[in-house]
């Protein structure tokens, strides 16, 4: 009854006012009633969005005035905003008439057409024999819409997973596509798959370089960096300088007793279906004396590294992050840079290294010869593989034999020594980057927006869609400590790597420094060879730090090895 | 052996006795802004910086200084009462007492699991929230002990997390951050959770206006949290009734934080990125932000009580000292100064 009453009496003071029982201008100042309560509006690029408020007060004498930075785009009631670019656009409406005036801030999200980006993590071009499994797996970038995905071959539909198990039946050429599909639109990835009976495998064997150096009385092993996985295949290699040193491996490993330039013959030689391959391979190994280019420290001599010769990490969610390099020079110089500055830099996963260098060789003394500073703590250590080189043919290049620093994991279960991770660049912004490794797993480095929001985790300057990193696996000892994925506990090891809070090589004075560097202490004593067994070296010139694990915690991402200076002690 | 032996007694020590020089004398009388700098998480790098907004001058590290000791490991917060500054030292287990004009310590209330934050109901009871934990203590600020707890309920060990306090007559408020989603009533005559609150994931923290309503502001998780992700949301709640009167919702992926309020407490201001400013009587959020982003991280925030300008921490990377910025009510800098690792909670002298 009393609501009735009100509604009445307003309608009557209307009426008084507006005989025709329009609401006139005469009413009052102008209100502004948007038709979003929120005041922002979505619209996708190239989209148009129409803004449409309801006016209380207005009549013919009324003026609209919508404006974006004080310029006047539209003087109607409505406007419509046509989206060319993406971001935040804050728009201004005002009404006015004789009794005032009132306005209205509204704001315009302009988001990207959400189109799906898939990638397939293989080359553009592969190759099985009849028989093989294949599982393929897919990254795709995250959107706020549905998206399917169809796998084809050779344009029949056999899938509809993000992975694909592909079954080599019979020789030919196939066409394998993923598609992405979703309500803004689609994407694909292919690849090109040869099949091929195994009599048709082309025999491959392939080394890095044929122009080899060594030292005299040191092993120099010479390992195909690929090879093909025919049975029966002669190999013979022969040293023309020492020819009872001869072997039927696919690799040889040879100790040349004299200084001055040797000469390596191999030969492979294998019968595919009724005809004989055969591979002829001269390799030229120039061998000096231990010693002949050492550089001793002198006085003036910096115990910090000095040049950085290569900085190759893995994807990473701290690569790109607040700092940018195209080219490999350029993350050699922001690597340095940032060490010199105090900073840190992080190798990103599993196999991610830097090689640097410094103005004396480093000797083999007593206890630590040098340290690595990293940032483990308590709760977490990320730990990092050392190698070290001689600068054994002192052309001032790290072109020389690595010898991998042996830790408390060395030789232990768990621990792979010739462990390969390929990893492969994303189709688009904001995906995970994918990865396979050389013991049948796959995995990826995941897209953390939430931290790190740099377009892509896969380093920039590095110029091929895929890479290998190989390198010295241990094995992962992150847990979440109370299941719930909130607090992740990266435990030390006991010693020998980088960025590890170890109980016994961690050194005293990075307690609390200014920049959280906390430095290991390394020894060149626990040097060994390709098969493990201790090397004695005088020196050593160059250091190698690489990711060991090949592991992930929860939000806090891949493990990742991070260093903030090298330096001799 | 020997070594790992050396180093373990090196590290056991230095955490002892928080060596560190000569004590310096302060003597300040007027008003200033304290700030705790978090430092790194288990580096021991943990500060407290002084600034004085009359002249512009800034004194960083004034606990070490004016202490010869370190102040421990990650400094979460400060308050202060009748000329005590109560500063929680997360991860040392430890809160300090210090004089807020020689910056000395009074006295320390020590072996709390993981203090967050001291709220004061009386002269000789405070209470003191903690995370990883499900307990808030009970001390003696009297007495500088530990005299009780108030288990609260549905909390594990683990999932443990209590945070900013707000009293309403007998009744202090709570909220309940990491990976919570609640806002916990407490007695102060029973010590005793009477009530709780169901809010959105992870509210961040609680400020109180003039109308004497509950503010406080979701950060929704995160994407991939196990304990869920969502539109965050700012909540105007009744205390009286304990009831939401009134819910703003952010965008999904948004994660504002660290509600904060005028001196006449009818404006509030968070960082969701950007800083942000609304009149507790608007009927909807802002559309755009009164500072933006630098291209950092906003970390901290304060509104000063008596001229409203607005004090904003970056911590830039975590890495290297933060900045605070402070501009006055209307957006303007007025002024920018370094302090120390992680800038993250201010105390108004």
């Amino acid at each position: 009854m009393k609501r009735l009453f009100i509604a009445l009496f307003i309608a009557l003071t209307t009426l008084s006012c507006n005989k025709d029982g329009v609401i006139r201008a005469e009413g009052g100042v102008p209100q502004i009633t948007l038709d979003n309560p929120t005041a922002v509006y979505s619209v996708k690029v190239g989209n148009s969005i129409t803004i449409n408020p309801t006016y209380t007060y207005t009549d013919e004498n009324t003026v609209y005035n919508w404006s974006i930075d004080g310029v006047t785009v539209c003087t109607d009631p409505q406007f419509t905003y046509k989206a060319n670019i993406s971001g935040q656009i804050y728009i201004t409406i005002e009404v006015a008439n004789t009794y005032g005036t009132d306005s209205e801030v509204i704001r315009v999200d302009v988001s990207d057409i959400e189109i799906p980006t898939i990638t397939l993590a293989a080359p553009e071009q592969i190759s099985f024999v009849v028989g093989s499994l294949y599982t393929f797996t897919t990254s795709l970038k995250q959107t706020s819409l549905k998206t399917d995905i169809v796998w084809t071959l050779n344009d029949k539909v056999v899938g509809d997973q993000r992975s694909y198990l592909f079954t080599a039946q019979s020789a030919g050429v196939y066409i394998l596509t993923v598609t992405a599909t979703n309500s803004d639109g689609k994407h694909s990835d292919s690849i090109e798959i040869t099949v091929l009976n195994a009599e048709d495998m082309p025999f491959i064997w392939e080394f890095e370089s044929d122009m080899l150096h060594g030292v005299v009385g040191r092993e120099v092993v010479i390992k195909p960096t690929k090879v093909s996985g025919h049975q029966n295949v002669d190999y013979y290699w022969l040293s023309l300088n020492q020819p009872q040193d001869s072997s039927r491996e696919n690799y040889y490993k040879y100790t040349p007793q004299t200084t001055g330039r040797h000469t390596i013959k191999a030969n492979a030689s294998t019968i595919i279906g009724s005809q004989t391959i055969a591979t002829s391979l001269i390799f030229t190994l120039d061998v000096y004396e231990e010693g002949q280019f050492v550089r001793p420290a002198t006085n003036s001599s910096a115990s910090q590294c000095n040049k950085v010769y290569e900085y190759t990490p893995a994807p990473g969610q701290f690569i790109g992050d607040n700092y940018t390099a195209s080219t490999p020079t350029q993350a050699c110089e922001v690597a340095l840079q940032r060490m010199q500055q105090g900073l840190y830099i992080s190798l990103g996963g599993f196999g991610g290294y830097i090689v640097v260098g410094f103005d004396h060789s480093i000797s083999n003394g007593e206890g630590y010869d040098f340290a690595v500073a990293g940032n483990s703590f308590g709760t977490s250590s990320e730990p990092g593989i050392v190698w070290v080189m001689q600068d054994e043919n002192g052309d001032g290049k790290p072109n020389d034999t690595w010898y991998e620093l042996a830790g408390s994991e060395t030789g232990k279960e768990g621990t792979v020594r010739d462990y390969e991770v390929t990893y492969y660049r994303p189709n688009g912004a904001g995906m995970d980057v994918l990865w396979v490794d050389n013991m049948g797993n796959s995995g990826t480095i995941d897209y953390l927006p939430t931290y790190h929001k740099q377009e892509y985790y896969y380093p920039q300057w590095i110029e091929a869609d895929s890479y290998t990193l190989r390198g010295t696996l241990i094995k992962a000892r992150n847990y979440d400590k109370y299941g719930n994925g909130a607090m992740w506990i990266q435990p030390p090891y006991d010693w020998g790597y980088a960025d590890n809070y170890s109980s016994s090589d961690r050194l005293a004075d990075g307690e609390g420094s200014e920049n959280n560097a906390m430095p290991n202490g390394l020894d060149i004593s626990n040097a060994i060879d390709h098969s493990g067994k201790s090397i004695k070296l005088d020196f050593i010139d160059f250091v190698k730090v690489q990711t060991a694990c090949n592991t992930k915690s929860g939000w806090l991402g891949e493990n990742s090895t991070e260093i903030f200076a090298i330096y001799s002690l | 052996m020997v070594v790992a032996i050396t180093l373990l007694l090196t590290a056991a020590q230095s955490c002892m006795k928080w060596e560190y020089g000569t004590m310096e004398e302060f003597r300040v009388s007027e008003s200033g802004l304290f700030i705790c700098n978090e430092g790194n998480f288990q580096y021991g790098n943990a500060t407290l910086s002084y600034y004085n907004p009359e002249t512009g001058e800034v004194e960083n590290e004034i606990f070490a200084r004016a202490n010869a000791m370190k102040l421990g490991d990650v400094a979460q917060s400060m308050v202060i009462r009748d000329g005590i500054g109560w500063i929680v030292v997360n991860n040392s287990h430890i809160i300090f007492a210090i004089d807020i004009n020689t910056f000395r310590e009074v006295d320390r209330i020590t072996n709390i699991a993981s203090p967050r934050y001291i709220h004061f109901v009386s002269d000789t009871k405070a209470y003191v929230s903690q995370i990883w934990n499900n307990r808030i203590y009970i001390v003696n600020p009297k007495t500088f002990e530990i005299t009780g707890d108030i288990v609260c309920p549905n909390m594990t060990m683990e999932s443990g997390s209590t945070e900013q306090m707000v009293q309403v007559g007998d009744y202090v408020f709570v909220n309940c951050w990491s990976y919570q989603n609640r806002i916990l009533k407490i007695d102060t005559r029973t010590d005793t959770v009477v009530a709780e609150l169901t809010v959105g994931i992870q509210p961040t923290s609680l400020t109180l206006d003039r109308n004497g309503k509950l503010w406080t502001i979701t950060d929704g998780g995160f994407a991939g949290s196990p304990y869920g992700f969502e539109a965050p949301a700012l909540y105007c709640i009744d205390p009286e009734s304990f009831t939401i009167e009134r819910q703003f919702s952010f965008r999904l992926g948004d994660a504002p934080s660290e509600i904060q309020i005028n001196g006449s407490k009818e404006c509030l201001y968070w960082i969701n990125d950007d800083i942000w400013a609304m009149d507790i009587s608007a009927e909807r959020l802002p559309v755009r932000p009164i500072i933006e982003a630098r291209g950092t991280k906003y970390y901290g925030l304060t509104i000063s009580p008596t001229n409203g300008d607005i004090y904003i921490a970056d911590a830039i990377d975590y890495q290297q000292q933060g900045v605070i910025y402070r501009y006055s009510a209307e957006g303007e800098l007025k002024d920018e100064f370094y302090v120390g690792i992680i800038p993250g909670a201010f105390c108004w002298k």
